[in-house]
């Protein structure tokens, strides 16, 4: 071979072994950026508008003159101010905060915590407290604000009413756990999904949410069998799949979470969650290591999670 | 991080929005307007044809009382002063009554308020005192007595 044939042998090969690693270079990137996509909910109910029933030049609420005043306004996402001013003892003005949930997953508030001198008396009307909101959706609360008559004149007052708001991820264990606190889907709707998967799965066997609760319950503290945690992961992908909040056929790279390829997948780093719930089947009756348990267990989180 | 720790993560996700209130109360105050002219006895005693006695006018220790003093008075020396007072604070007030403390054996005050009335931030209101020199006066004894205005908050009965 001239040594031009073997430059050119070398060009081509180099060529091939760089097409190559661009192609599973772009394969992987595209991945991720659909898992990404599809992942990556968030939370975001913000404050979109604030009000009274008496700013300035309104009647007093309840009398006949204008004296005091009371005065909303959103300064940022997170945080309305309330002014009061001119204030008297009796003096009440309603208080009105609009909450817009701009994300993607439906929110839920929780109680609301209001902190105030005994001067002033602050309470929910209609309570945005257990309100859930749906993203895209906008509720109203409504607070009424009270001068009591241990008030001095000439003084100055403060309160605060703090709202917070949580999300349970879809499909986490948690999310399931709670089943009852979000109503996402009713107990009959769980325990069907329940008996599907037990007639299907070799690992699972419950079949009421009390069952359910059970498998959750026992992977908590810091001294649960790598097994019991694992299960509660698989768990909880069985009823996403079953749920539809996990797609079957949606590819999902698992090489990260197990890397040593114990799942033993034709496809690690694209494998349709069908095939993973197979494979982890699979494992049934092989007596898995701690280890092993760990493997599977975090591959479910991670599904669970749309992390991959 | 514990939750982490624990395998199962609870997936809750939270944020916190909050309402920051400020409530300013305003002031229910009342003032006397000192104004000595306000009085008949500009000169000449009133009923008498000499100028004798005299009355002097000063705030007292809040701008509501008013203390009124009797110079170089005399038994039957008697006066009518028109006083007025106005709403200096920033809530409407319930003019109530004048409440007088004096010597009521040097002297005899009486005065004429007109009916209860609210006074709005600014408004002003008057109030007719009559002062009456006792017989019991002793002489070179200057008499001060005091007028302090008894008000509501406007929206109180």
């Amino acid at each position: 071979m001239s040594v031009t044939t073997r430059i050119t042998v070398a060009v081509l090969g180099l060529v091939i072994v760089l097409a190559s690693m661009g192609v599973g270079y772009g394969l992987w990137a595209k991945t991720l950026v659909i898992d990404g996509s599809v992942a990556n909910g968030y939370i975001n109910a913000d404050f979109t508008a604030a009000s009274t029933n008496d700013p300035s030049g309104i009647i007093d609420p309840g009398y006949a003159k204008d004296v005091g005043s009371c005065t909303a306004e959103v300064i940022d996402d997170q945080t309305v101010t309330a002014t009061l001013s001119n204030a008297y003892p009796s003096y009440q003005c309603e208080l009105y905060v609009t909450m817009h949930n701009g994300g993607t997953v439906p929110e839920r508030i929780d109680l609301v915590d209001i902190t105030s001198p005994p001067e002033i008396t602050v309470d929910e009307l209609n309570g945005l407290s257990g309100t859930e909101i749906d993203p895209g959706q906008s509720v109203q609360g409504t607070f009424l604000v009270h001068v009591e008559q241990e008030a001095l004149q000439g003084q100055v007052y403060t309160f605060t009413i703090t709202i917070p708001s949580t999300v349970w991820i879809f499909g986490t264990p948690g999310f399931w756990k709670n089943w009852d606190s979000h109503n996402t889907y009713t107990q009959g709707e769980i325990e069907g999904r329940l008996v599907e998967i037990a007639a299907s799965s070799s690992w699972l066997d419950a079949t009421s949410v009390a069952d359910m609760e059970a498998v959750f319950a026992a992977a908590l503290g810091g001294h649960a069998p790598m097994e019991s945690r694992f299960l509660a992961h698989y768990l909880a992908t069985r009823l996403n799949n079953a749920s539809g909040i996990l797609n079957p056929a949606a590819l999902h790279d698992v090489t990260g979470p197990d890397p040593g390829k114990y799942l033993g997948l034709a496809t690690p780093s694209a494998a349709t969650l069908t095939e993973i719930i197979s494979a982890i089947e699979g494992k049934s009756g092989t007596s898995p290591t701690k280890d092993e348990f760990e493997i599977m267990k975090d591959v479910c989180d991670a599904l669970n999670n749309r992390t991959i | 991080m514990s939750l982490a720790a624990l395998g199962v993560a609870y997936g809750l996700w939270a944020e916190t929005v909050h309402i920051e209130g400020t409530v300013n109360t305003g002031t229910a105050d009342l003032e006397w307007l000192v104004d000595e002219s306000s009085c008949n006895d500009d000169g000449i005693d009133p009923g008498y044809g000499k100028d004798v006695g005299w009355v002097s006018l000063a705030l007292g220790p809040t701008s509501d009382i008013l203390e009124v003093t009797v110079e170089s008075a005399y038994p039957t020396y008697s006066l009518a002063c028109t006083l007025a007072y106005r709403n200096s604070g920033s809530i409407p007030v319930r003019v109530k009554t004048i409440h007088t403390t004096y010597p009521n054996d040097k002297l005899t005050v009486s005065y004429w308020n007109g009916p209860v009335v609210q006074l709005d931030p600014g408004q002003q209101k008057t109030c007719t005192v009559y002062i009456h020199v006792e017989d019991q006066a002793e002489p070179g004894i200057s008499y001060t007595f005091t007028m302090r205005i008894n008000h509501v908050q406007w929206n109180e009965p």
